[in-house]
C-alpha cells in the first residue's frame, strides 16, 4: 500500500487515526503495531515473519547487551548478531540474485533467484541496525517493552520508504508523547504539501521520461534527451521528497517528529552540500556507522579517500542490486574527492557558476541513475551531446512536442524545486504576523492540492513509486 | 466551558481529516455501479474474500482495483482531472491525441512490424489456398486531418506501410487490392471520421461500398435508395478513453436496407442465434453507440435477405469493427453475407469454406488492427 493511493486516503487512514485517537494513551504503542503490520502484510502476507523475526533478533540482541553489559565479548556477540542478521536478511533477497547473474556471467553455473523484495527492508533493516549499534556505544537505553520496541520497527509512516528514522530520534517519543492539535496541523500540511509533490508533480513529469526511455535511441532528438533527463530528475526528487513528507506528517499526526530528510537539494552548491541535502538520513546513517567508524576524515589522506570510496560504493549499492547503481555511487567519489582536493575553494569563489554547474552534474548522474543498461545509457549520453546527429530520425520535433505537453509542468516543478514559495510564505507571514488572512489562503491553496491530488489518483493512468524498490 | 486566550482554530487538519472522513464516508455508502458509462467499461466488483485470495494477495489487489473503480464521485474526479490537465496546456491523455479542430486521434507512434509481416503471410497463404480475395487496408483517421495534429506527435506515416504492404501483396495474382488510401485521400476532407472515435461515419462507409462493387462490376446501390439512420448523443471509445471535459457529442450515422434483414450471429454458446434486426437497438441508449452495429465484434454474423433464390449470391467478409457500418450494404447486390470477426471466431474458417461457395471475399482492416491482431492463423486452418 502507498500513501499516494486512494485505498490508503480513504480505507487506512481513518480507520489507522480513528483507532489510533481512541485508544487509552497506555495502549497506543499496541495500536499502532498492529494497524502497523496490517499496513505491511497488505502487499505480501508470506514476508510477514520476516518483519517478526527482524523485531525479535534486534529486540534480543538489545536486551542481551543490557544484560551481559559487563562482559565486552557478549556484548560484541549480540551486536555482531544483529548486524549480521540484519545484512544477511537484506543481502538474500536484494543482493543474492546480483551476485548469482553476475556469477553466471563469469561461467559459475548459479541458480536463478528473483524474489520480489520485501517491503521497505533497504529501510527498516538500517533502522533496526541503528537501534543495536547504539545500545552496544551506551548511546541509547535498550527498549524493554517489546510493544514499543515492535512499534519503532515497523511504523507504517516511514516503513516504506524512510525517513530513516534512528531509534534514538524517537526513544523518548516511544515512551511519552503528547498528541497536541497545532502538531496534528503541521502533519496535515506536510501530508497535503508531500501528497501533491508526488501525485500531482512527480507522476506527472515522470511519464515524459518513461516515454522518452522506450523510444529506441536514434528517435530521441538531443533537446528531448536534455528535456526528459529535467523531467526525470523533478520526478525523483518530488516522488522521493514528496513521500517523506507525506512520512514526517503523518508522524506529526501519530505524535512523533521525525527527522528531515530533503531541504531544497537542487539549490546546493556543490555535491558535498548535495549530498547535506538529499536523503540526509541516509547520508548521515552512512556518516555515522560506516565512516567514521573507519576513521572518517581524520586520519592519513590515503585512507580517507578509502573511506569516501567505501561509503559511496555502499551508498550506490544500497540504491539497487545493479552495476549502474554501483557506478552512480562510484561517480559521486569521484566527485567529492574533486571537491574535497580543490573544487569547494573555487566553488566558494564563483558562487554562480557553481550554480550553473551543479544542475547539469545532477541531471547526469540521475540519467546514470536511471538507465540499468549500460550499452542503453552510453548511447542516451550519446544522444545528450549530439553524438551521431543531434535530432531524431523520425520525428524532428519531438522536443516540441514534449515542451507543448510538459513544459508548464516542468516549470512548475523546478519553482517547487527552489525555496520561491517558501520564502514568499515567510514574506506573508513577516508582513501580516501569520494573521487569519495568510492562513486562510494557506489552507484554501492546500484543500486546491488535495482536491486536485484525489482528482489525479482517481484517474489515474500513471502512478509508479521509484523508491519502492529501495 | 474554559477559556482559553491561545485557543486557536486549525483549518488544514479540519480540511484534511474532515474531507477523508467525509469522502469515506460517502464512498462506503455509494451503490455499487457495474459498468461506467463514461469510460464505456465494466467496473470492478466487491473483492472475495478467502483465507488463500488472502495469503496470495488477490484479495488485496482486487480490493484496490475496486475502490478505485467504486470511487464515489468517479466521473466528476475524472473531470477535474481533464480540466486541469487543459490548463495544463497538455495536448494528450491516457494514449489519446487532442486536434486543433476539437477532434481526438489515437496517439500511434510505433507499430508491430513482425505481427504485420505474420498476418500478411497468413493472408498470402489463404488466397492461394483457392480464395481469392479482395483486400483492402483502412488507415486511422488522423492521416486525412495531419494538420490537425499537435506538432511533433511522432505518429507512424500509414500510408508509406500500407504501400509498402501493396507492393509486398503485388505478387499475388490472388488478391485484388483495393485502394482504401487513394479513395479517402480524393475525398480531400476532414469529416470522414469520428472526432470521438476512431472509426469512420456511414457516410465514408458507403464510398468504400461503392466503389468495392465497382471493382467487382457490380451496380451499387444509389445512396437515396438506402435508408440513412442518425442516432445523437455518441460519445465514442477515444472520448472513453481521454474523458475530456467539454466534449460535444456526435451523431452516429449508419445507412440501412429499405427491406428487413435477416440477421443470425454466433453467440456464447456456439451456436447461430437469430436475432430481430442487425444492430442491438438497446446499444443505442449507452454512450458507445457504435458498438451496437452488428452485435458488436461477434465471431461470425449472417445477414441475408428474407426469401433466398436456390443458388444465393454470396459474399464472404472477413473484418474488424470498421466493417460493423459497412457489411449490410452489400445485401443491395449479395443474398447474403458472411461476416467474420477473426478476434471472437472460436475455430478457424476451413469449415466453412469447404462447405460454402462465395462469389466474393473481401479482407478489410484498418491498419492499427491489422499490425496488432494475433488471430489471422485462424485463416488456415
Amino acid at each position: 500500500m502507498v500513501f499516494s493511493s486512494l485505498l490508503f486516503l480513504f480505507r487506512f487512514l481513518p480507520a489507522a487515526l480513528l483507532l489510533y485517537y481512541i485508544t487509552p494513551r497506555r495502549f497506543k504503542n499496541l495500536t499502532l503495531l498492529i494497524v502497523s503490520l496490517i499496513f505491511y502484510s497488505w502487499g505480501e502476507v508470506k514476508y510477514l515473519p520476516i518483519m517478526i523475526a527482524s523485531m525479535v533478533i534486534d529486540y534480543s540482541c538489545g536486551q542481551g547487551i543490557r544484560v551481559f553489559g559487563q562482559n565486552p565479548k557478549l556484548r560484541k556477540f549480540f551486536l555482531l548478531c544483529s548486524v549480521i542478521l540484519n545484512l544477511g536478511i537484506l543481502f538474500t533477497f536484494k543482493y543474492t540474485g546480483f551476485l548469482f547473474e553476475n556469477l553466471r556471467a563469469i561461467g559459475i553455473p548459479a541458480p536463478y533467484f528473483d524474489p520480489t523484495l520485501p517491503l521497505g527492508i533497504s529501510f527498516y533493516t538500517f533502522q533496526t541496525m541503528s537501534y543495536t549499534i547504539d545500545v552496544y556505544r551506551g548511546d541509547v537505553e535498550p527498549e524493554t517493552n517489546f510493544i514499543s520496541f515492535g512499534a519503532y520497527v515497523v511504523l507504517f509512516p516511514q516503513l516504506i520508504a524512510g525517513p530513516i528514522v534512528r531509534y534514538s530520534d524517537v526513544a523518548k517519543e516511544l515512551k511519552s508523547r503528547k498528541i497536541t492539535l497545532p502538531q496534528i496541523e503541521k502533519g496535515c500540511v506536510y501530508f497535503i504539501l508531500g501528497l501533491g509533490s508526488k501525485v500531482l508533480i512527480a507522476n506527472n513529469v515522470g511519464s515524459l521520461w518513461d516515454s522518452t526511455a522506450a523510444l529506441p535511441l536514434g528517435e530521441i532528438s538531443t533537446p528531448l534527451a536534455w528535456i526528459a533527463a529535467v523531467a526525470y530528475s523533478l520526478q525523483i526528487y518530488f516522488d522521493f521528497s514528496g513521500y517523506s513528507l507525506m512520512a514526517i506528517g503523518l508522524g506529526h499526526m501519530l505524535g512523533f517528529n521525525f527527522p528531515q530528510n530533503f531541504n531544497y537539494p537542487y539549490i546546493a552548491g556543490s555535491v558535498t552540500d548535495f549530498w547535506r541535502r538529499w536523503h540526509m538520513t541516509l547520508s548521515s546513517w552512512f556518516r555515522e556507522y560506516v565512516y567514521f567508524p573507519l576513521g572518517g576524515s581524520r586520519c592519513s589522506e590515503l585512507k580517507r579517500t578509502r573511506n569516501l570510496f567505501i561509503v559511496w560504493g555502499l551508498t550506490g549499492l544500497w540504491h539497487g542490486a545493479s552495476w549502474n547503481f554501483v557506478l552512480w555511487g562510484l561517480w559521486f567519489f569521484v566527485l567529492l574527492f574533486f571537491e574535497k582536493k580543490w573544487l569547494l575553494g573555487w566553488y566558494k569563489k564563483h558562487k554562480a557558476a557553481a550554480h550553473m554547474i551543479m544542475p547539469v552534474v545532477l541531471i547526469l548522474s540521475w540519467v546514470l541513475f536511471a538507465i540499468s543498461d549500460f550499452s542503453r545509457l552510453g548511447g542516451y549520453f550519446g544522444r545528450m551531446f549530439g553524438i551521431g546527429g543531434f535530432g531524431s530520425a523520425s520525428n524532428p520535433l519531438d522536443w516540441a512536442y514534449a515542451l507543448h505537453n510538459y513544459g508548464i509542468t516542468i516549470l512548475l516543478g523546478i519553482v517547487f524545486s527552489l525555496p520561491v514559495i517558501q520564502k514568499l510564505h515567510d514574506k506573508a507571514v513577516a508582513r501580516f504576523s501569520y494573521g487569519a488572512a495568510v492562513k486562510t489562503v494557506e489552507t484554501a491553496l492546500l484543500a486546491g492540492v488535495l482536491l486536485l491530488s484525489v482528482a489525479y489518483l482517481v484517474d489515474s493512468t500513471y502512478n509508479p513509486f521509484i523508491y519502492w524498490n529501495f | 466551558m474554559k477559556k482559553d486566550k491561545k485557543r486557536r482554530f486549525y483549518p488544514t487538519a479540519a480540511v484534511l481529516m474532515g474531507f477523508v472522513a467525509l469522502m469515506t464516508a460517502a464512498d462506503v455508502l455509494t451503490p455499487v455501479k457495474a459498468f461506467s458509462e463514461m469510460e464505456n467499461r465494466s467496473l470492478a466488483q466487491k473483492s472475495k474474500l478467502s483465507v488463500s485470495r488472502l495469503i496470495s494477495g488477490e484479495f488485496q489487489k482486487d480490493y484496490e482495483t475496486y475502490v478505485s473503480d467504486q470511487f464515489a464521485g468517479r466521473d466528476g474526479w475524472i473531470t477535474a482531472k481533464s480540466v486541469s490537465e487543459s490548463a495544463l496546456q497538455k495536448t494528450e491523455n491516457n494514449g489519446i491525441l487532442y486536434g486543433k479542430n476539437g477532434a481526438f486521434f489515437g496517439k500511434f507512434t510505433s507499430y508491430n512490424q513482425e505481427q504485420l509481416e505474420r498476418n500478411l503471410y497468413f493472408l498470402d497463404g489463404f488466397a492461394k489456398d483457392g480464395h481469392p480475395l479482395t483486400f483492402a487496408v483502412v488507415p486511422s483517421g488522423y492521416e486525412y486531418a495531419l494538420d490537425q495534429l499537435p506538432a511533433g506527435a511522432g505518429q507512424v506515416d500509414e500510408r508509406a506501410v500500407i504501400a509498402d504492404i501493396r507492393e509486398t501483396l503485388s505478387e499475388n495474382p490472388d488478391i485484388h487490392w483495393f485502394d482504401a488510401d487513394g479513395l479517402l485521400s480524393a475525398q480531400q476532407s476532414e469529416d470522414l471520421f469520428y472526432r470521438t472515435d476512431h472509426h469512420w461515419k456511414g457516410e465514408t462507409a458507403y464510398l468504400v461500398y461503392a466503389a468495392l462493387c465497382e471493382t467487382w462490376g457490380l451496380e451499387p446501390a444509389r445512396a437515396e435508395d438506402l435508408v440513412l439512420r442518425e442516432v445523437e448523443g455518441f460519445y465514442g471509445t477515444y472520448y472513453s478513453k481521454c474523458k475530456k471535459a467539454g466534449t460535444k457529442p456526435e451523431t452516429l450515422t449508419f445507412y440501412d436496407q429499405p427491406f428487413p434483414i435477416h440477421t443470425e450471429v454466433l453467440n456464447m454458446q456456439m451456436e447461430m442465434e437469430e436475432k430481430e434486426n442487425w444492430y442491438d437497438a438497446s446499444k443505442f441508449e449507452q454512450r458507445d453507440k457504435y458498438g451496437a452495429l452488428l452485435w458488436g465484434n461477434t465471431g461470425l454474423t449472417i445477414l441475408s435477405k428474407e426469401t433466398l433464390p436456390e443458388e444465393p449470391k454470396r459474399l464472404l467478409l472477413i473484418k474488424d469493427s470498421f466493417s460493423n457500418c459497412l457489411a449490410p450494404l452489400f445485401l443491395s447486390n449479395f443474398d447474403e453475407v458472411y461476416i467474420v470477426d477473426l478476434r471472437s471466431l472460436p475455430y478457424g474458417l476451413n469449415e466453412m469454406c469447404k462447405t460454402l461457395q462465395f462469389d466474393e471475399t473481401l479482407v478489410l482492416y484498418n491498419f492499427e488492427n491489422l499490425e496488432s491482431d494475433t488471430n489471422f492463423y485462424r485463416l488456415t486452418y
